[in-house]
């Protein structure tokens, strides 16, 4: 057979391609800065209610992942500028920023991002090949390996925190090695409740200021999820005698939540995100965990404070819907993330660590090829036994 | 049965099905509101003959002048088609030209130097049709030239024909396909507004030879004014239903399965289920081929794209060259011009365009950079699942295209590779811009190879067992007669001794040295008539052998052929064939060839080179021949004076 051009063919100098020669308009750039977008609401209200710290951890995991990225590119013989704008690392900051706490050392948040951009991802071959979730990863990793710096520069939400966590306190905190736990307690006195809480405690105990801070935080934990686990390890009947969540950091809560749903929503009508995933996430936490309180109230908290606690919307929007560790097909993404919402009330009943997000989204990711043998497709026409149409 | 006929009473009420997958690409539906032109006629016309031939033969010569209308073949076999010339002139040469492949290959083409009169041959409608039988409107069909003009140019005739022989027997449902659901195509859309009359005639003649239960003509929603005149050209005759343009809507299984809800699989034919999809240009075609008595010579043309300074649908004969159509339309080439042949999303570039137009060519684009960009280079695959949502056949392409790079064959196979029917939407829509579809053909290109070197490892192995079967019965035979020979031997060395202790005659040395010799000549004798019998039979075999080596080689020229050569397990290394024997490496010393004629039963049969990969030519069997033959041993002393063998064998 004669394959190769003939020399009249040649000389025609026509341009060869291979169908289909038309294209879809998005490009994985897009995608992926896209979803950088719609995390902007949710990561401004979070920097509204937890102070300009945020912005520091941000910037402090986008210049770790650059140099990463960039590293990688060159050791692998990739191209440089290709590997610096695909825009995937931009998500895992962002992620990275929202999850771990603001006033997080800068050593370790660099050391987080490193973890998450060159162990969790390039190791396994870059962008699309890793099979946990970098950003959740990376959390995980600092979250176990120093815990007492997550809970000791953990700061809860309060209104107008960016008033009292201004760029100048935090890059104190951060950078300099400052004691966070005033700026804690600053940020604590904007909170009415708390601070009427605290007063209380300081005129019983004779004592003021950071020091009565400090040791709230030690009775009543770190974060409300943090309240949660101690009141359940205390033993029968604690979880139902739990102080009630303050007003203003109810309002703290479902603001970041709505804010997050709203980026979410987007990605959604933009087709970037599958909608089925979403809801049936959203769908079976709710039911879990209401059947969950209802049969074990001492254990499993009530539906809405498993909604807005934690991290739960903002892995419902965000972080299941990864594309690259979740399972392949609809109907695997489905049971990918009703698994991911079971293995979130069962962690935050039984797990020993106050945050499940982080460790069921890792727990689903390890199960998606699994999923994936699971829910094959049934491929057109099989299964056709004829006859249909006598 | 009552949800069996449901399921038709649905289908004839009117339910429109889902079928899953699909993209909708920018629609490049420029040229449809412009109608349907005659192109001149060119100065040649180029007709490949290699599909329309098999292992019939040319009916015109170098020099013969042909009219419009005229068979150039006489094909073999029920499957081909004649080819028509397309117009009168005289026959320019019968010799291999660039065919329209996007690789560029050659095949042989008859090249008609055109007189510009365009006289026809007498046409010769079949008359009386209404009342005629199935079967002689069918040949009717088949002598007319008409296959499928959708693109896959399935011969109509047989399509027809199977659908009324087959396990299903009678069609339950035909369907017109009109969606046209290719972007930048226009060519059905102006066939059906123009010629929706002739449309019914031939849809009239399908339905009396198939009698289909149902009849509906399948029509995307962006082609209103089709959808109108076909409703009223066919009133009472069939009934339109009006799909959601989506893009692989127009391919029969989708097709069929929105307008019926059944899923047929892609190893089966449709016709085989009772269900008959043909293009509206093929039902044209009948129709002008049964009514009026023409056979197919041409076929509307959709021609666009930025790079021409206008668009429209021409009707072109076959064999017209893409140059001249492209000038016709004043193309204004820019650099590395691409000239996609059959649509953005299922065609090719040509490399080359003096090509000729056939039937399967339904659109001519020369698009330029701004209207459809280049290529972008493919980054990493992020699992995003949007080629497994937009795939029409439910199959999961990234994952078949993880495998498929890896040289993980068989998983692919697995993942469905035999169910992709090479779309493009999965290319379309993937993100990361990576070319699933190339890959995709390239797979099923290694899978028919796997496929066909595992067909030959069968029969080489049968080969063997057979070769193997025949080696111990003849070992078997041989044993018992040396056994026999030997007790005979024993036996009359017995009887001598006897002889000698009882007669007590003493017999002179003389005697006994002359009885010696006698013995010695006999069996002498013996030996060499039994060495010519084996060589004769040898002989034969090889002269046998070398006839059907001589067709295998021919169908090795095949590249498919070649490379399962290259990948199928060579047979462990014994002797090598004879030198007369071997095709490439065979000596041509005047010793060795001159002197031998062959035998009429050894000269090998003259084939057409390369025509058709036959699968059922049979190999050579090269086991056999590579084995030394039992009486090598005892080779004769003159070769010379057997007649046939000596030649055919190598001296050692």
């Amino acid at each position: 057979m004669n394959i190769k051009l003939t020399e009249q063919a040649q000389k025609q100098n026509l341009g060869i391609e291979a169908a289909p020669f038309l294209h879809a308009r998005l490009s994985t750039r897009a995608i992926m800065l896209i979803t950088s977008g719609a995390l902007l609401p949710g990561f401004l209200c979070l920097a509204w209610f937890q102070g300009f710290g945020l912005v520091w951890q941000f910037l402090i995991c986008l210049v770790t992942s650059l140099v990463c990225e960039g590293a990688v590119a060159l050791l692998r013989h990739r191209n440089l500028g290709r590997a610096l704008t695909d825009g995937s690392f931009l998500v895992t900051c962002m992620l990275l920023a929202m999850t771990l706490p603001p006033l997080l050392p800068w050593y370790l948040t660099a050391v987080t991002a490193a973890f998450a951009i060159l162990l969790v991802k390039e190791a396994f071959g870059g962008l699309g090949m890793n099979i946990f979730n970098p950003a959740m990863a990376g959390f995980i990793f600092v979250f176990i390996s120093c815990s007492g710096f997550m809970f000791s520069t953990w700061l809860s939400h309060a209104p107008g925190a960016l008033t009292a966590a201004t760029p100048q306190a935090t890059y104190e905190v951060i950078f300099k090695g400052a004691d966070p736990l005033l700026l804690r307690a600053q940020v604590r006195a904007l909170d009415p409740q708390l601070k009427d809480y605290d007063a209380q405690r300081s005129g019983t105990d004779a004592r003021s200021g950071a020091t009565a801070a400090s040791e709230a935080d030690a009775v009543s934990g770190a974060t409300w999820l943090e309240n949660v686990k101690a009141a359940r390890k205390q033993g029968d009947g604690a979880l139902g005698r739990l102080p009630e969540v303050t007003d203003a950091a109810v309002t703290a809560y479902a603001s970041t939540a709505l804010a997050l749903a709203a980026g979410g929503i987007a990605l959604m009508c933009l087709h970037i995100i599958i909608i089925r995933m979403v809801l049936a996430y959203f769908a079976a936490l709710l039911i879990f965990a209401a059947l969950g309180h209802y049969l074990w109230p001492d254990l499993i908290m009530a539906p809405l404070p498993q909604l807005l606690l934690g991290g739960a919307v903002l892995a419902g929007f965000f972080i299941i819907t990864d594309p690259v560790t979740n399972a392949g097909t609809s109907k695997g993404r489905i049971a990918f993330a009703v698994f991911a919402a079971f293995l979130i009330v069962v962690i935050r009943a039984c797990g020993s660590y106050s945050d499940s997000v982080a460790f069921s989204v890792l727990l689903a990711n390890a199960a998606a090829p699994l999923i994936d043998v699971l829910t094959r497709r049934r491929a057109f026409g099989h299964g056709y036994r004829g006859g249909e149409l006598d | 049965m009552f949800h069996k006929t449901r399921q038709l009473y649905k289908i004839a009420h009117g339910k429109i099905w889902k079928f899953f997958g699909g993209v909708k690409p920018e629609p490049f539906k420029y040229a449809k509101d412009d109608p349907i032109e005659d192109l001149r006629i060119p100065a040649l016309i180029t007709l490949p003959v290699d599909r329309h031939l098999g292992e019939g033969s040319l009916l015109v010569h170098v020099g013969d002048y042909v009219k419009r209308g005229q068979p150039l073949t006489a094909p073999s076999g029920e499957r081909l088609v004649p080819l028509h010339a397309s117009t009168s002139g005289t026959v320019l040469s019968v010799a291999p030209q660039i065919l329209p492949h996007p690789s560029g290959y050659t095949g042989l083409c008859v090249t008609i130097k055109t007189d510009g009169l365009d006289a026809a041959v007498d046409p010769k409608p079949f008359p009386d049709w209404e009342h005629a039988r199935p079967e002689d409107l069918l040949a009717h069909i088949r002598e007319s030239g008409i296959e499928g003009l959708g693109g896959a140019l399935f011969q109509t005739a047989s399509k027809l024909g199977s659908a009324l022989d087959g396990p299903v027997h009678g069609c339950r449902v035909f369907i017109v396909n009109g969606c046209e659901c290719e972007p930048g195509l226009s060519c059905d859309d102006r066939l059906m507004r123009e010629s929706a009359a002739e449309i019914a005639m031939g849809i009239r003649i399908v339905q009396h030879i198939l009698n289909p239960k149902v009849t509906l003509i399948a029509i995307e929603d962006n082609k209103p004014e089709a959808a109108k005149a076909m409703k009223e050209a066919t009133e009472g005759i069939a009934q339109v239903r009006v799909i959601k343009a989506r893009y692989p809507a127009g391919s029969a299984r989708s097709l069929i399965r929105a307008l019926t809800g059944v899923e047929i699989p892609y190893l089966v034919h449709t016709s085989e289920c009772g269900v008959v999809v043909d293009n509206v240009g093929t039902v044209y075609a009948l129709k002008r081929a049964v009514v009026d008595g023409e056979p197919l010579t041409s076929r509307v043309v959709t021609v666009l794209g930025s790079s021409m300074a206008r668009h429209g649908n021409a009707r072109v004969r076959f064999g017209t060259s893409v140059r001249f159509i492209l000038s016709s339309y004043h193309l204004h080439p820019e650099y590395h011009q691409r000239v996609i042949m059959g649509g953005p999303m299922m065609g090719f570039t040509l490399p080359s365009i003096d090509v000729p137009v056939t039937k399967a060519t339904s659109c001519i684009m020369a698009p330029g950079i701004a209207e459809i960009p280049q290529k972008r280079p493919s980054e990493h695959c992020i699992r995003c699942g949007r080629c497994a949502r937009a795939c029409p056949s439910r199959l999961v392409p990234y994952q078949m295209y993880a495998f498929s790079q890896a040289g993980d064959h068989a998983h692919a196979l697995k993942c469905g590779i035999d169910d992709c029917v090479l779309c493009g939407s999965c290319s379309f829509v993937c993100p990361s811009h990576i070319d699933l579809t190339i890959q995709f053909r390239r797979e099923k290109a290694i899978q028919e190879v796997i496929r066909e070197t595992e067909k030959r490892n069968e029969r080489a192995r049968e080969r063997t067992a057979e070769h193997e079967r025949k080696e111990a019965e003849r070992k078997a035979r041989i044993a018992a007669k040396r056994a026999a020979a030997l007790a005979r031997i024993a036996a009359q060395k017995d009887g001598q001794g006897q002889a000698q202790s009882e007669g007590a005659q003493p017999q002179s040395d003389e005697a006994v040295a002359l009885e010696r010799r006698r013995l010695a000549a006999e069996r002498a004798a013996k030996a060499r008539a039994a060495m010519l019998k084996a060589a004769a039979r040898r002989s034969a075999q090889l002269a046998e052998n070398k006839d059907t080596q001589e067709s295998a080689a021919d169908t090795e020229n095949q590249a498919a052929g070649e490379q399962a050569a290259r990948t199928a397990p060579q047979p462990e290394g014994g002797p090598k064939l004879p030198y007369s024997l071997r095709r490439a490496g065979r000596r041509k010393s005047a010793e060795e060839i001159a002197p031998w004629e062959a035998p009429e039963s050894a000269k090998p049969q003259l084939k057409l080179v390369g025509a058709v990969h036959d699968e059922n030519a049979p190999r050579p069997p090269e086991r056999e021949l590579t084995r030394k033959l039992p009486h090598d041993s005892l080779k004769p002393e003159a070769p010379a004076k057997a007649p046939l063998p000596s030649k055919l064998r190598r001296r050692h």
